[in-house]
């Protein structure tokens, strides 16, 4: 495998793992101690994903966000020990895609890294396809194995935000202001509805139930099903 | 915000005897002075009138420009009081101590607005011509002939830190004044004929200088208790005639010449009632420091006899005016009576006349009797003549109808009020008499000679019959008034005891506030923040409820509020701060603080009478205290809770360090023992070595989750964020989470119905799962199957259920306990028990659900717990 991934972490000891993992899986990758060498690794490496701890000696990884987004779409991994979710609810409305917790196990972050490197289908593609779900643009119509589901306005708008964000963690802001405008906390319980209708309509039909994934407190992610 | 009042300022008064000798400009030069000295001094308020040598002092210094008050179009200047405030300054100068503010302004005097400067710390210098002074008043009027309108209290000169008197000799004052440097010259003129005469300025001057003196002996007394001793004790009568106040004045002058003691005696009889010139001579003595005390009686002069003897009253002092009153009275005057009542006490006749005729004296109550009286008089008198002409008829005596009328001149008096009831029955049932019953008929004349004594001894009779009649029906109102207070006011203080909670208490105390004044009463309360408070209101009916939120809930008396909690007085209409405002507003002031404002609303109209006001202030320190008694158990038990946390925490630390050590040392053996000794080791070897250390892992990092999970909880219920959260999305969240390092056991869930919604904090919810999920994992063996249920009851329902071994009864009884205060719990048992499933308990039970255990069958354990139901709107 040729993916180049840029690690900023500046903790030893979790940083040789993340090397040691990387390695025996074949990425080639650089490690970052800091915000700074990490910022000119990411400009001079232009990695394929960057996994970043948003606790860092000289900057805050938060920030490190921010500068990547202002020029960049590559996937941002976000290691966190912070355990209140706010802080991944910030980072991934600023621009990252995903999170993993410490303590994480080494599988979790190989399962994030391959969701991150299985980059997306061109969002301007007029028919979107994953694993047996079609959702065609133009016709606004929805497939699940060659059937039609019928959808209702507001859970087609949730459908195409997540599959044109699709691998990308959409956290409840950012899926309220886009479908209601609006940020309410109180309409995350109808969001939660809306979601779970969703859900069974379009998973109902298929063997692999995981279209969409739910981060309890933080949002729902579509990830790529494999046929 | 409230904060803690600081220590009060001092204040210092330039004191002088007339206009023009110079108070202000020798107070801007001890201004200058301080200032030079580096005194952070400003000036606060000076006329605007000073004179030009006064108003060059003004350069240099640091002048708040006073606050300009619009009032009925015309706009006046007024002290800045707020300006003031928020300057902070160590001393400020006010000029004009006895100036009455505009009614809109927030103090009605401005030595109200010296008083809050006062007691915010600030130091105040003050200047104030001694004919303002209100005992000192009436001398003044006698000597000048002018009535000074601007009076202030005494205690304004008594309390004074400083005095500083500002004297120059009369004759000077007069040449100043020819010179123009006073007034302008047609002004000047003016004054000189009327109040600037030598006569007049002497006395003035002399009078000062006298009062000066005074309040300095009288200050070495205040701090000598052991002289202060003294055996006089002056008593006034207050009564609602006009000359009553200038007696009361001298006897306050008399009690502060001997030292003595000073009571103010209202005898309440049925005939007068508290009115609003009373009201005025009672808040004059209590300015003048007398003790006020109210007695129910119908004879005065007894009442004042009786109260000097009983209380050790040296000196009774009384009005010139009454030694000519009561001339009906047994031809005995009041003082008369009251020197045979009480003959040692010594009496002081004073004159009391007016100087002037200001007022006319309050006008006779009017004869006036309600039309229902009228027409009841009527039905009476009719039967009575009725019943009469028919005992005429028969030729019955005359006696027997006289009887009869007086008969029914004491119904009327028992059935009707009118005041005057009692002299027109009388008067009329003679006429009646006389008119149909007496030769010739039919006409007022009368023949026989014995006729005009019959009629005047039936007339007496039946006016002092019904007299007395009338006055034991209203004593006995008044009786059962009073009773009725007393009453409530008991009434009171046993339901303020008994009130479980702070809700009921001030429920309880508003009604019974509200039951004594016949108002709407409404309460702030403060909580522990400052600004923030929470009001209720009790009214008794829908229209009080609309006058409480027409005039109490706007700005202007929100202000009223913030002033009073701020300055910890008694503020609104009725008294000298914010009259204006729209209710009474008292402070529930306790040692610590001031837990809350009482409002009623009242208006001008109808102020609070004398008494009821006493009982409210009585009730009303009921309940500040019932309120600091609560707020106190409150403080109590929060400082219980905290001991109770400390020590839980205290317990939980140790435990957890005993619990971690097991572990760490496996890890830390088994690592070494790879590090060191790998190549001795079979590759099997090697590999369960590594399995034990990442379990050992594992078992850490769900511990380190379990004690995040309690550090929230320490924070206690409103630390839970709960939302609305499908129950599926939870489960699969914490098999996930345990799935990730045991897939040997075969975890199956089942949700009915499907969209289930709970109202949780999610992550402890999960952490609930995982645990229980964990000791699943733990406790059967690796093929077990463990099924998760989640249906709705009454609640919802989620069973974790395995088809292990089971457990024992005895082990089901005890398995929610927490470990730390569990003695059994030995330290080599098998870890992982206890700190879970107590917190499990702990977690389910702040979400007012259960968590029990239960057999599976076959066999098996089914560990479950209930939520309550989630709620959702659908659009």
């Amino acid at each position: 495998m040729s993916n180049h991934i840029v690690v900023i972490e500046d903790d030893t000891a979790i940083a040789n793992l993340i090397k040691t993992t990387l390695a025996l899986y074949h990425y080639k990758f650089t490690i970052a101690k800091n915000g700074t060498d990490g910022l000119k690794a990411v400009v001079s490496q232009q990695p394929d994903v960057i996994i970043l701890d948003l606790g860092l000696p000289d900057m805050d990884g938060i920030d490190i966000i921010t500068s990547v987004r202002s020029w960049t779409s590559t996937p941002i991994i976000v290691v966190s020990a912070r355990t209140e979710p706010e802080d991944k609810i910030m980072a991934l409305d600023l621009g990252a895609d995903d999170y993993v917790t410490k303590p994480f196990s080494v599988d979790e972050l190989l399962a994030r890294i391959r969701v991150a490197l299985r980059k997306h289908p061109t969002i301007d593609e007029p028919v979107f396809h994953n694993g047996d779900l079609t959702i065609d643009y133009q016709a606004k119509i929805v497939t699940v194995a060659d059937k039609e589901v019928h959808l209702t306005p507001i859970e087609y708008q949730l459908l195409t935000i997540l599959a044109k964000n699709m691998g990308k963690v959409l956290t409840h802001n950012y899926l309220l202001k886009e479908v209601w405008d609006t940020t309410l906390q109180a309409d995350v319980a109808s969001l939660r509805v809306f979601m779970a209708t969703l859900r069974k309509k379009i998973e109902q039909h298929s063997a692999v139930p995981m279209y969409i994934q739910t981060h309890v407190r933080i949002g729902y992610r579509m990830l790529h099903v494999d046929h | 915000m409230v904060q803690p009042i600081q220590k009060r300022g001092h204040l210092k008064l330039f004191l002088g005897y007339a206009a023009g000798v110079g108070k202000t400009y020798s107070m801007l030069q001890a201004a200058h002075q301080l200032q030079h000295m580096g005194v952070d001094i400003v000036v606060g308020y000076i006329e605007p009138h000073a004179r030009p040598d006064t108003t060059m002092l003004l350069d240099g210094l640091e002048v708040i420009p006073p606050e300009v008050v619009i009032y009925r179009g015309k706009s006046f200047k007024e002290v800045p009081l707020d300006a003031i405030l928020k300057r902070q300054p160590a001393i400020v100068l006010i000029d004009e101590l006895a100036h009455t503010n505009v009614p809109t302004q927030r103090h009605r005097k401005r030595y109200g607005d010296i008083e809050e400067l006062l007691a915010h710390g600030i130091d105040v210098y003050a200047t104030l011509n001694i004919q303002h002074i209100e005992s000192l008043h009436d001398m003044v009027e006698d000597i000048t002939k002018i009535q000074v309108q601007e009076r202030v209290p005494d205690q304004i000169l008594d309390h004074a830190q400083q005095i500083k008197i500002v004297d120059i000799a009369p004759e000077e004052l007069l040449q100043r004044l020819q010179q123009g440097k006073i007034y302008s010259p047609v002004q000047a003129q003016k004054a000189q004929q009327s109040f600037f005469t030598l006569d007049n300025l002497i006395a003035l001057r002399e009078i000062t200088l006298r009062r000066v003196a005074d309040t300095i002996y009288h200050k070495k007394y205040e701090e000598n208790v052991a002289i202060a001793q003294t055996d006089e004790h002056i008593l006034v009568g207050l009564s609602s005639s006009p000359t009553n106040a200038k007696v009361i004045r001298s006897a306050a002058r008399l009690a502060q010449a001997l030292h003595a003691k000073f009571t103010a005696l209202y005898v309440q009889t049925e005939a007068n009632s508290i009115n609003k010139r009373l009201q005025q001579h009672i808040t004059l003595a209590e300015q003048l420091h007398a003790e006020i005390v109210v007695i129910q009686d119908d004879d005065v002069a007894a009442a004042l006899a009786n109260f000097a003897k009983v209380s050790g009253v040296t000196k009774l002092v009384v009005g010139k005016t009454i030694l000519r009153k009561n001339w009906w009275r047994f031809h005995l005057t009041m003082s008369e009576r009251i020197a045979t009542l009480a003959p040692k006490l010594a009496l002081h006749i004073v004159p009391d006349e007016e100087n002037q005729i200001k007022e006319k004296p309050l006008s006779l109550p009017a004869v006036k009797i309600t039309p229902t009286d009228f027409m009841k008089m009527a039905v009476v008198f009719s039967i009575t003549s009725v019943v009469g002409l028919i005992v005429h008829h028969y030729l019955l005596s005359e006696a027997n109808i006289i009887t009869l009328f007086i008969l029914s001149i004491v119904i009327l008096s028992l059935w009707t009020t009118s005041s005057f009831m009692p002299f027109i029955s009388s008067l009329l049932a003679v006429l009646l008499f006389n008119f149909l019953f007496t030769e010739p008929k039919l006409s007022f004349q009368a023949y026989h000679q014995d006729y005009p004594v019959t009629f005047s001894i039936m007339f007496i009779a039946g006016f002092i019959t019904t007299s007395l009649m009338k006055r034991i029906k209203s004593q006995q109102e008044m009786a059962v008034r009073k009773a009725y207070r007393t009453e409530i006011l008991l009434e009171a203080n046993h339901v303020l005891q008994q009130a479980q909670t702070k809700t009921m208490l001030i429920q309880k105390g508003l009604l019974q506030l509200s039951k004594l004044v016949e108002l709407p009463i409404q309460l702030y309360v403060f909580d522990d923040k400052p600004t923030t408070h929470f009001v209720s209101y009790l009214a008794l009916t829908e229209q009080q409820t609309t006058t409480v939120k027409k005039d109490l809930h706007n700005v202007n008396e929100q202000g009223v509020v913030n002033w009073v909690q701020l300055n910890q007085q008694i503020a609104g209409i009725t008294t000298d701060t914010f009259p204006e405002a729209k209710a009474y507003y008292v402070p529930l002031v306790t040692t610590q603080k001031v837990l809350g404002i009482i409002a009623i609303p009242l208006n001008k109209a109808q102020p609070l009478p004398s008494f009821e006001k006493d009982i409210l202030h009585a009730m009303i320190n009921d309940f500040s205290l019932a309120l600091e008694k609560e707020y106190l158990q409150q403080e109590n038990e929060k400082a219980q809770k905290q001991a109770a946390i400390e020590q839980a925490r205290a317990n939980l630390l140790r435990a957890v360090s005993h619990d971690l050590r097991t572990p760490l040392t496996s890890i830390a053996g088994n690592a070494d023992l790879l590090r060191k000794s790998s190549n001795q080791l079979a590759h099997t070897q090697q590999n369960a070595i590594s399995e034990a250390i990442y379990m050992d892992a594992k078992w850490l990092i769900q511990m380190v989750e379990n004690l995040l999970a309690v550090s929230r909880l320490e924070e206690g219920k409103l630390a839970l964020q709960k939302e609305v959260e499908l129950i599926e999305d939870l489960i699969k969240e914490a098999i996930e989470r345990t799935n990730s390092y045991h897939a040997k056991h075969t975890i199956r869930y089942e949700v009915v119905p499907e969209l289930l919604f709970g109202v949780v904090d999610a992550r402890l919810i999960i952490q609930v799962l995982i645990n229980l999920l964990d000791n699943a994992i733990h406790y059967t063996p690796p093929t077990s199957t463990i099924t998760i249920r989640a249906y709705v009851k009454e609640q919802i329902l989620i069973d974790v259920e395995d088809d292990g071994h089971g457990l024992d009864e005895a082990t089901k009884s005890t398995i929610f306990k927490p470990f730390i205060t569990g003695k059994k719990y030995t330290a080599d048992a098998r870890r992982g028990l206890g700190l879970g499933l107590s917190l499990c308990k702990t977690i389910v039970a702040l979400h007012d659900g259960e968590i029990g255990v239960r057999d599976a069958s076959p066999h098996g354990t089914i560990f479950y717990f209930s939520l309550p139901k989630g709620e959702i709107k659908h659009e």
